[in-house]
C-alpha cells in the first residue's frame, strides 16, 4: 500500500516542529494539523484508490503501529526540514503487521507565510525480501538501494518477488502500483492503459508482447514515456528469476538528438557551400574569360572607336562579376546569421527614391521605362532589408524584360501594404512559380545565360522575407509579364524616423539653403569661417583674393546671397574695392560684411560711411548671425551698420 | 542665510508683454512653492527680472550682464529671447552659471556643439523650433490617414514672420512634406514681422487652394489679425499658426472665430490631474486672466533647477572657483524630470529637451508636442494629439 501525507507546521521555530517529528513517531501518524487539538491523516492507496478522506490517526491504523527506531523517524523529518527532502525506510510493527517496513519519500517547502509544508509517499515495502537489520549483515539491501537503476525481480511465474525503492518511485510516478506479487503481464498492461508510455493508437497490446519477449530473450530495449523522459530497460535471468532494471538515459538521448540534429545542419550547410562555390566559381569564369579576351583585344586594336566599345564591353562584364560577388556576400552574411534586423518606422517614399534612382539608369539603358508611383504611406519594418527584396525584384524584372518597363507600386492591404513590382517580361510557368524561390534555380525556357544569372536572388529575397516574416507573392501570365510583390505591415506615422538624426542647423537652420562668398587671405580664419557658416547649412565658395573670387565665379556659376571679405589684403586692395569688383562680376549689389582686425576708428568710421556693416576680429558667432540675419531677412536695403557688441 | 539669487531676462516691451509677465509669474510661483518646503538645502530662493527690451543681442547681452554684476544670480532662468542670436551664451559661459531659456532655436545646438566644456550651464528648456516642421507635416497626415479629416488636396502654403525661429520652421516643414504626401504649393512666404497686416501674403495663398494654410510667426496679437483677416474671406482648408494662438489674447482678440484653429507648441501645459491642478494655483496667485499655458514654461524649469542642485548639494554663484554650477549642470543632464509641461529630459549633446513623439516613443522620457484645437466657441484649447495626453478628438473648423 503506498499512501500519500501531508503535513503543515506551524510557524515558529524548531522547537515546535520537534514537538511535531516526536508526534508523528510516536503515532505513525502523518498529519495535517487542524486546530492543534488532534491529528488528522491524509491518505490515498496507490493508483486503483482515491484521495481519502481525512480521519483521525488512531481511527485509520487500529492498534496504534510504533516505530522501531524513532530516533530514526526523527532524523529523517529533521533532514526533510534541513534540507528540503529526504527517503528513509523504517521498521515498524502493529498488530496487523508485527514487523513491516515502510519506505518514506516526502519533501518540504517554505510557503511565503513562514509555513513549512510537507508531502511526502510512504510506501509499505514488507515482505520485499529485503528484511532491515544492522548495516553489517543488511548490505545487499543497502546496495540495490544505492543503486542509480531502478531494479526490479520476476519470480519464475512472471510475479514481482522484490524491487528497490527506485522501482517503487518510478512505478508510482507513472501512476501504475506494483506490490509485490503482481505479475508482469498485468502491470505492463496497466502501464500501457495509463498512457503514461508513448505509443501509439491501439499498439498497447503489441506493446505488451513485445516487452514479455524481450524478456524471455534477455533482450534490452528503450521506453519513451508522455513526460519526455526516455529509459532503458534490461533483462538479466538468474537462477530462475529475471532481474529487471531500468536506467534513466533521457539527458544521453537527448543529447545524441541534438549532435545528429548538428551534424544534419553542418552537412546540409556544406553541401549548400559545395554547389554554391561550383555554381558561383562556374557563373565568375564566364565574365571573367570575357574580360581576358576582351583585354587582349584592347592591347591588339588599333582604332579608338573600337577600343571604346572594348572599354564598353570590359564594363558590362565587370558589372555581372560585381552582381555575382554583391550576392555572394549577401548569402555568406545569411547562412553565418550574421544579418541583425533593425526594424524602424520610415516613410515609403524614401525607399522608393532611392530605388528609382538606382534602377532607372540601367532599365534605360535596356531600352525600359522604369515607374515608381509616389507614396505617403508609412512602413514598419527594416528598411535595408526590404530594399534588398525589392532590388532582386526590379533587377530581376529587368533581367526577364526585354520590351516596355518596369512598374513598382503600393497597394492597400488593410494593417499591410503589399509592395508590388510589375514587368512586360516573358513570363514565367505557373509549375516554376513556387521552384523560382529555390537556391540556384533557373527558369526553363530563358534563352540566354546572360539572362539566367546565378539563380539565387529569388531565393536571397525569400530568406530576407522569413527573417522579416513578410509574405512574397508571384503572379504571372506567360508571354505578358509577372508581379512579384512583398507584404510590408503599415507603421506608425508619429514615430516614422524622418531625415537625418544628428539635429542641427545643417539640417534645417535660419541660414540653410543661403550661400556665401567669403574672401580671406588668412588661411586659419578662411577655413574656420567656411566650417562655421556649412554647419549654419549655407553653402560655401572660398576665395584667397578678389581676383580669385571673380574666376572661381565664372567658373562655377556661383551666385552668393552674402559675401563677407577680409579689409586688408597683401596686394594692397581693400575689402569694400573687392565688393565692388565682385558686384560688377555679378551684375547684383549682394549684400556684403567687412571683416577687419583693425581697430583703428578713422578707418572703421570710413568703412561704416559706405554703408557696410562691419565686424572686428575675432568674430563673435553670435554678432555674424546677428548680422546676417538683418541682411538676409530684414530688409537689407536699409544699409544696416550694427553697434559693436560688448567684448 | 542669504537667499540663491536666480535672474530672469523677460522682454517687457508691447508686443511680448503678455508672455514675459506670464513667465515672471510661472517662476515666482515656482520659488514660492520652492521656499515653503524650506528652499534649496535650506537656503531661501528669490526671483531678479531685468528687461531685456527688443530681445537684440546688445539687450540680451547687456540683461544678462546686470544678473551676473549687479546681482550676483546663480542662474538665469527665463522664457524666450529670440533675437539674441545666443550672445547671452558668452556673458553665462564667462561667468559658469546655469542658463535654463525656452528660445526653441535650433542655434542652441550649434553653439553647444561648438563647445560643450565652456558652454557646460547653457540649456534649452523646450525642443528646437526644428521640431515643429516635422511634428506638424506628421500631425496633418495622421489627421488625413486616420480619417478624421478629408483633404481637398495635398497643397500646403506657408507663411513664416521674419524670425529666424519661425524661418526654420517653415524650411523644416517644405523640407519632409514631400515624404508624406503633401506639395508646399506657396511658400515659405517670410512676411516681415511684428506686422498686424497679412492681406498681401493671404492673397498669394488663397490662389494656390492650399488644403492648410500655416503661419510660423508667434506673436499672439498679430496671429489674432492674421486669422480674422483669413475670415475676412475664408477658404476650405485647415488653419494652423505657431505657438502664440495659445495664449489668452489670442482668443480674447479673435473671439468666437478662433474656434477651429489648430495651434501647436513644443511645450504646453498638460490638461492631466497635475497639469489641472497647477492651472487652479496659478490662477488663484495670478488671476483668471493669466495664461498658465504659458508660465508653466519658467515654473517647470525653475522646478528642475531646484531639483537638480538639491541633489548636487547646492548652487554656485559667478565665477565659483568650485565650479559647483558644474554638478547641477550634470544633473540636469542625467536626471529626467517630470513637470506640468510633461517630462524635461536633457539630451547629452544638445542640452535641449527632448521632443515626444518626434524624437522618443517614450512618453516618459520626452516632452510633448502638443496640437491643440480651439473649440467651444473659442473658449477652450483642447489637446487633440498626441496620445496620451488628448482631451478631445479634431472637429472640422467652423469656417469649412
Amino acid at each position: 500500500m503506498t499512501f500519500r501525507w501531508r503535513a503543515i507546521a506551524p510557524k515558529g521555530n524548531t522547537p515546535g516542529l520537534a514537538e511535531l517529528a516526536a508526534r508523528a513517531s510516536q503515532s505513525l501518524g502523518y498529519a495535517v494539523l487542524s486546530d492543534g487539538r488532534d491529528l488528522w491523516l491524509d491518505w490515498a492507496c496507490g493508483a486503483a484508490g482515491r484521495f481519502g478522506d481525512l480521519m483521525p490517526i488512531r481511527d485509520a491504523l487500529a492498534g496504534h503501529p510504533a516505530f522501531a527506531n524513532p530516533a530514526s523517524v526523527q532524523h529523517h523529518i529533521a533532514r526533510l526540514l534541513k534540507t528540503g527532502g529526504s527517503e528513509a525506510r523504517f521498521a515498524v510493527s502493529s498488530d496487523q503487521v508485527p514487523e513491516g517496513f515502510l519506505h518514506d519519500s516526502s519533501s518540504c517547502e517554505r510557503s511565503e507565510d513562514g509555513l513549512f509544508r510537507i508531502t511526502g509517499f510512504a510506501h509499505d515495502v514488507s515482505g520485499r525480501g529485503l528484511p532491515a537489520g544492522d548495516s553489517r549483515s543488511d548490505w545487499p539491501r543497502l546496495a540495490v538501494e544505492a543503486m542509480d537503476q531502478a531494479v526490479a525481480c520476476w519470480d519464475r511465474e512472471g510475479r514481482l518477488a522484490f524491487a528497490n525503492s527506485r522501482f517503487d518511485q518510478l512505478a508510482a510516478g507513472l501512476g501504475v502500483a506494483c506490490p509485490k506479487g503482481r505479475p508482469l503481464h498485468d502491470f505492463l498492461a496497466a502501464l500501457a492503459a495509463s498512457r503514461e508510455v508513448d505509443l501509439a493508437e491501439g499498439a498497447a497490446a503489441d506493446w505488451v508482447a513485445r516487452v514479455l519477449a524481450d524478456r524471455t530473450r534477455e533482450r534490452p530495449g528503450e521506453w519513451l514515456l508522455s513526460n519526455g523522459q526516455s529509459v532503458d530497460v534490461a533483462w538479466r535471468a538468474m537462477e530462475g528469476m529475471v532481474l529487471m532494471t531500468v536506467q534513466d538515459v533521457t539527458r544521453a538521448r537527448n543529447a545524441e538528438r541534438a549532435l545528429r540534429e548538428a551534424k544534419r545542419l553542418a552537412e546540409d550547410a556544406n553541401d549548400k557551400k559545395s554547389r554554391f562555390l561550383s555554381a558561383a566559381s562556374h557563373d565568375l569564369r564566364q565574365p571573367l574569360a570575357t574580360l581576358k579576351i576582351l583585354v587582349y583585344s584592347g592591347i591588339e586594336s588599333k582604332s579608338e572607336a573600337e577600343l571604346r566599345d572594348l572599354v564598353r564591353s570590359m564594363d558590362v562584364a565587370v558589372s555581372v562579376m560585381d552582381e555575382i560577388l554583391g550576392l555572394l556576400l549577401q548569402v555568406g552574411q545569411l547562412d553565418a546569421g550574421r544579418i541583425a534586423v533593425q526594424r524602424h518606422h520610415f516613410q515609403a517614399s524614401q525607399m522608393l527614391e532611392r530605388l528609382r534612382r538606382e534602377f532607372t539608369p540601367i532599365a534605360e539603358q535596356k531600352g525600359l521605362t522604369l515607374r515608381v508611383m509616389d507614396s505617403a504611406a508609412t512602413l514598419e519594418t527594416d528598411r535595408v532589408l526590404l530594399e534588398r527584396i525589392l532590388g532582386n525584384f526590379i533587377s530581376n524584372a529587368i533581367r526577364f524584360t526585354d520590351r516596355g518597363g518596369i512598374l513598382v507600386g503600393l497597394r492597400n492591404r488593410g494593417a499591410h501594404k503589399e509592395i508590388q513590382v510589375w514587368d512586360t517580361g516573358c513570363g514565367i510557368p505557373e509549375d516554376q512559380h513556387k521552384k523560382i524561390f529555390e537556391e540556384f534555380h533557373q527558369v526553363h525556357g530563358s534563352p540566354s545565360a546572360r539572362q539566367r544569372g546565378l539563380g539565387l536572388g529569388l531565393n536571397i529575397a525569400q530568406r530576407i522575407a522569413d527573417l522579416l516574416s513578410h509574405n512574397l507573392r508571384v503572379a504571372s501570365r506567360l508571354g505578358r509579364g509577372t508581379m512579384f510583390s512583398v507584404e510590408v505591415p503599415v507603421g506608425n506615422i508619429w514615430q516614422s524616423r524622418v531625415g537625418e538624426r544628428e539635429i542641427s542647423e545643417r539640417l534645417a537652420g535660419e541660414f540653410f539653403g543661403a550661400s556665401a562668398l567669403v574672401i580671406e587671405d588668412n588661411d586659419d580664419f578662411r577655413a574656420a569661417l567656411e566650417g562655421m557658416l556649412a554647419r549654419w547649412g549655407v553653402t560655401v565658395l572660398a576665395a584667397r583674393d578678389g581676383d580669385g573670387a571673380v574666376s572661381m565665379l565664372r567658373a562655377q556659376g556661383f551666385r552668393p546671397d552674402l559675401i563677407l571679405v577680409d579689409y586688408s589684403f597683401p596686394n594692397g586692395k581693400t575689402g569694400t574695392q573687392i565688393l565692388t569688383q565682385v558686384h560688377q562680376e555679378l551684375g547684383a549689389k549682394v549684400p556684403g560684411i567687412v571683416c577687419t582686425a583693425d581697430t583703428d576708428p578713422e578707418l572703421l568710421t570710413a568703412i561704416r560711411a559706405g554703408g557696410v556693416p562691419l565686424l572686428i576680429k575675432p568674430v563673435s558667432p553670435a554678432r555674424l548671425r546677428s548680422v546676417m540675419h538683418h541682411l538676409l531677412y530684414e530688409n537689407p536695403d536699409r544699409g544696416i551698420a550694427p553697434r559693436e557688441s560688448p567684448p | 542665510m542669504s537667499s540663491i539669487k536666480i535672474g530672469s531676462m523677460l522682454p517687457f516691451r508691447a508686443a511680448t508683454m503678455s508672455d514675459a509677465t506670464e513667465f515672471r509669474n510661472g517662476a515666482e510661483l515656482a520659488i514660492h512653492e520652492i521656499n515653503s518646503r524650506g528652499g534649496i538645502n535650506g537656503r531661501p530662493v528669490s526671483l531678479v527680472c531685468v528687461d531685456s527690451g527688443d530681445q537684440s543681442a546688445v539687450a540680451v547681452s547687456v540683461a544678462a550682464q546686470r544678473l551676473v554684476d549687479e546681482h550676483g544670480v546663480h542662474a538665469i532662468i527665463n522664457g524666450y529671447n529670440m533675437g539674441s542670436h545666443n550672445s547671452e551664451y558668452e556673458v553665462v559661459a564667462d561667468a559658469g552659471l546655469i542658463y535654463i531659456h525656452s528660445n526653441t532655436l535650433i542655434q542652441h545646438h550649434d553653439t553647444i556643439a561648438s563647445d560643450p566644456d565652456r558652454y557646460f550651464g547653457c540649456f534649452m528648456g523646450n525642443p528646437a523650433d526644428y521640431w515643429y516642421g516635422q511634428g506638424f507635416i506628421k500631425f496633418i497626415s495622421w489627421l488625413r490617414d486616420s480619417g478624421q479629416w478629408r483633404p481637398e488636396s495635398n497643397r500646403l502654403a506657408i507663411i513664416s514672420g521674419s524670425r529666424p525661429y519661425s524661418i526654420v520652421i517653415a524650411r523644416a516643414m517644405q523640407s519632409v512634406a514631400r515624404e508624406f504626401g503633401w506639395e508646399v504649393a506657396f511658400g515659405p512666404e517670410i512676411v516681415e514681422t511684428p506686422t498686424r497686416d497679412w492681406r498681401a501674403a493671404l492673397e498669394k495663398a488663397r490662389a494656390c487652394k492650399p488644403a492648410v494654410l500655416v503661419n510660423t510667426h508667434f506673436y499672439a496679437s498679430d496671429l489674432a489679425h492674421f486669422h480674422k483677416q483669413f475670415l475676412d474671406d475664408p477658404f476650405r482648408c485647415l488653419v494652423y499658426m505657431q505657438y502664440g494662438g495659445v495664449h489668452r489674447s489670442f482668443t480674447d482678440i479673435a473671439g468666437d472665430h478662433a474656434e477651429g484653429v489648430i495651434v501647436g507648441t513644443v511645450i504646453g501645459l498638460l490638461a492631466d490631474r497635475i497639469g489641472r491642478a497647477f492651472a487652479e494655483r496659478y490662477a488663484a496667485a495670478f488671476g483668471d486672466a493669466s495664461t498658465p499655458e504659458v508660465g508653466c514654461v519658467t515654473y517647470s524649469a525653475v522646478h528642475h533647477y531646484a531639483m537638480a542642485a538639491a541633489i548636487a548639494g547646492g548652487t554656485g554663484g559667478p565665477y565659483d572657483p568650485a565650479e559647483q554650477n558644474r554638478k547641477v549642470a550634470a544633473v540636469l543632464r542625467s536626471v529626467p524630470f517630470r513637470s506640468v509641461v510633461g517630462t524635461i529630459n536633457y539630451h547629452p549633446g544638445w542640452q535641449a529637451a527632448i521632443p515626444y513623439p518626434d524624437y522618443t516613443n517614450d512618453p516618459s522620457l520626452g516632452m510633448p508636442h502638443l496640437f491643440y484645437q480651439i473649440q467651444k466657441s473659442g473658449q477652450e484649447h483642447e489637446i487633440i494629439a498626441p496620445e496620451p495626453y488628448t482631451t478631445a478628438r479634431f472637429r472640422l473648423p467652423s469656417w469649412y
